[in-house]
């Protein structure tokens, strides 16, 4: 393969990846989030 | 480890940064940020530092000599923030901007534009804290564990802590989940996890840690600020909350958070030892597994903060024992490091000085942490300097000396010089010495009694506490040659770098030109 070409597969592949990355952040944000109200939610149930 | 067979780089696009303060705040480029980080994290620990210098210089002698009580729990207050959250961890987050990408193959951070993004919010952040100390009634002063109903006594400085609080700690889940899904996504195709170099292993581990127990942390503030203004009662006994819940929230996340800025430091010094000893790491998965474990348990042992608020004698037991568990993996770290050195081609560059130093100082903080694990012990040490002195040790010779460490480890490698090593020899003796004389006298001082966040004491107390403030100045006079050496390295040092820099060191970040180029590893490199 030309260094063109490889170069352009190179690209796609990070912008691929990168795709991914942004869907698991999103997931690890929401989990984040969550362990938020947990705590509060527990907090508030013992008695605040 | 793992060496690349390709290191050559694309440069098809954005070759060089921009010019002027636009390529600082608009970049995205992992280098500059993490430039940017370790420019920030050392302004802070000067900042820090000085507040650190007030402390000492009161306590130099008994009685009231500079500043009045209030603004003394100010300072221990600020400081312990400052150094914490401005300090420490965003030092190892520039770090780990600078070299996770280019040690796993990856060309830049997965999330760029998120990634300036949370490092801008730092300096927001810490303009809002510094500002609460020129707010009627003075910064927060109630201690950085924030304990109410203490803490609801702060002026109108109250809800910007807070808020400067809440925008740390998004900045730090935003840098952590980055992390994460650079590691996860980004690493080179052939770079299973178990061949990745233990500085992105420790770093992985740490992100989970804050990704697990920052949003606690927030949590817990925004019921105190809701408390203070909105009527509820969390922690109001009078409104059937109960404040000690407040303290099973807070350490819950002041525990990890502990292994937060330790865990970073062992993969430097995981980097760094085998680079001096011209051998290969010893016993990497277990240095890996043993990382994992002390995470697992950093989240079991918190109330071990709180055993003289009173628990049942099955919970004491339970943290105790969970507590002194820890011990464990953390020998098996030091086991492994000290089994590297053996019948190892030693050199001692400063890097590797600083990393000897972590080993030996952070075990003694090891050891005073394990005295504080035995709970009917703890009844006596609790709240007096010998706390002080444990948590000092673990974090200035361990998190902060694994910092400066991995700065004089990787340097080279960022400014295309060598630094000044004579120079660099002598910050290192003067650190230890100095770091030593400041810290060691305070476990005297606590098993005699001093209690911890006052700013006058009784005269039996004043010999270790004046060699302590003396060994306080010297340590952060010492500091300041830190920066001139980095200045010096900036301008050209004491002559070039090589790529590999380090006769011993292996690894994708070595197999890149000194300076590293602005793009790396666009084109994942192989290991093998």
């Amino acid at each position: 393969m030309s260094a063109q070409g490889q170069q352009l597969t190179d690209s796609d592949a990070i912008a691929q990846r990168r795709r991914a990355a942004t869907r698991q952040a999103i997931i690890l944000g929401l989990v984040s989030l969550g362990f938020l109200l947990l705590f509060i939610l527990r907090a508030g149930a013992a008695g605040g | 480890m793992s060496t690349a067979a390709d290191a050559s780089h694309d440069h098809d696009h954005h070759d060089e940064p921009a010019k002027g303060i636009g390529r600082w705040l608009f970049t995205t480029n992992h280098k500059d940020i993490g430039t940017l980080y370790l420019w920030f994290s050392f302004t802070m620990f000067l900042i820090g530092g000085a507040m650190a210098m007030v402390i000492r210089a009161e306590l130099f002698q008994p009685g009231l000599q500079f500043v009045d009580p209030g603004f003394f729990n100010s300072m221990t207050t600020m400081h312990a923030l400052m150094m914490v959250f401005g300090a420490v961890m965003p030092a190892f987050v520039g770090l780990a901007n600078w070299m996770v990408p280019m040690m796993v193959g990856a060309p830049d951070m997965a999330l760029p534009r998120m990634n300036n993004f949370s490092f801008w919010i730092l300096p927001v952040a810490f303009t809002i804290l510094l500002s609460t100390m020129f707010m009627p009634g003075g910064a927060p002063a109630a201690g950085w564990t924030l304990y109410p109903p203490l803490v609801l006594q702060t002026g109108a400085a109250f809800p910007f802590a807070i808020f400067s609080i809440h925008l740390m700690g998004a900045s730090s889940i935003m840098g952590a989940i980055n992390i994460i899904v650079t590691i996860m996504n980004m690493r080179a195709p052939s770079m299973s996890l178990l061949k990745m170099p233990l500085f992105p292993w420790t770093w992985l581990i740490t992100a989970y840690l804050l990704i697990a127990v920052m949003p606690v942390f927030a949590g817990a503030v925004t019921m105190l600020l809701t408390d203070k203004f909105f009527g509820t009662s969390f922690f109001n006994a009078a409104g059937g909350g109960d404040p000690v819940l407040f303290q099973h929230v807070f350490w819950f996340f002041g525990h990890p958070e502990v292994y937060i800025m330790i865990l970073p430091a062992f993969g430097v010094v995981s980097q760094v030892i085998p680079t001096f000893a011209r051998k290969k790491l010893f016993g990497y998965e277990a240095m890996v597994y043993a990382t994992a474990s002390i995470a697992f348990l950093s989240f079991i042992v918190w109330a071990h903060h709180m055993f003289t608020v009173g628990m049942p004698l099955a919970g004491e037991l339970f943290f105790m024992f969970a507590t002194m568990l820890i011990a464990v993996p953390t020998g098996v770290k030091v086991f492994n490091w000290v089994a590297t050195m053996w019948k190892g081609s030693m050199s001692f560059e400063t890097p590797m000085l600083f990393a000897l130093a972590f080993v030996f100082l952070f075990t003694i903080g090891g050891f005073s942490g394990l005295m504080l694990a035995i709970a009917p012990a703890d009844f006596q040490y609790h709240d007096s300097y010998f706390v002080v002195a444990h948590f000092h040790y673990v974090l200035v010779p361990g998190a902060v000396f694994g910092i400066i460490a991995g700065v004089y480890y990787w340097l080279p490698k960022w400014t295309g010089y060598m630094y000044n090593e004579t120079m660099g020899k002598w910050h290192f003796w003067l650190s230890t010495i100095f770091v030593n004389v400041l810290f060691f006298p305070q476990h005297f001082l606590g098993l005699a009694g001093m209690p911890r966040r006052i700013p006058d004491y009784s005269t039996q107390f004043a010999d270790f506490n004046m060699v302590s403030s003396i060994g306080g100045f010297c340590f952060g006079a010492s500091q300041l040659l830190l920066l001139w050496l980095v200045i010096d390295c900036i301008k050209g040092g004491t002559g070039k770098a090589t790529a590999q820099v380090w006769e011993g060191a292996e690894g994708l970040e070595w197999t890149v030109p000194s300076p590293a180029p602005y793009h790396t590893f666009q084109t994942p490199p192989q290991v093998d």
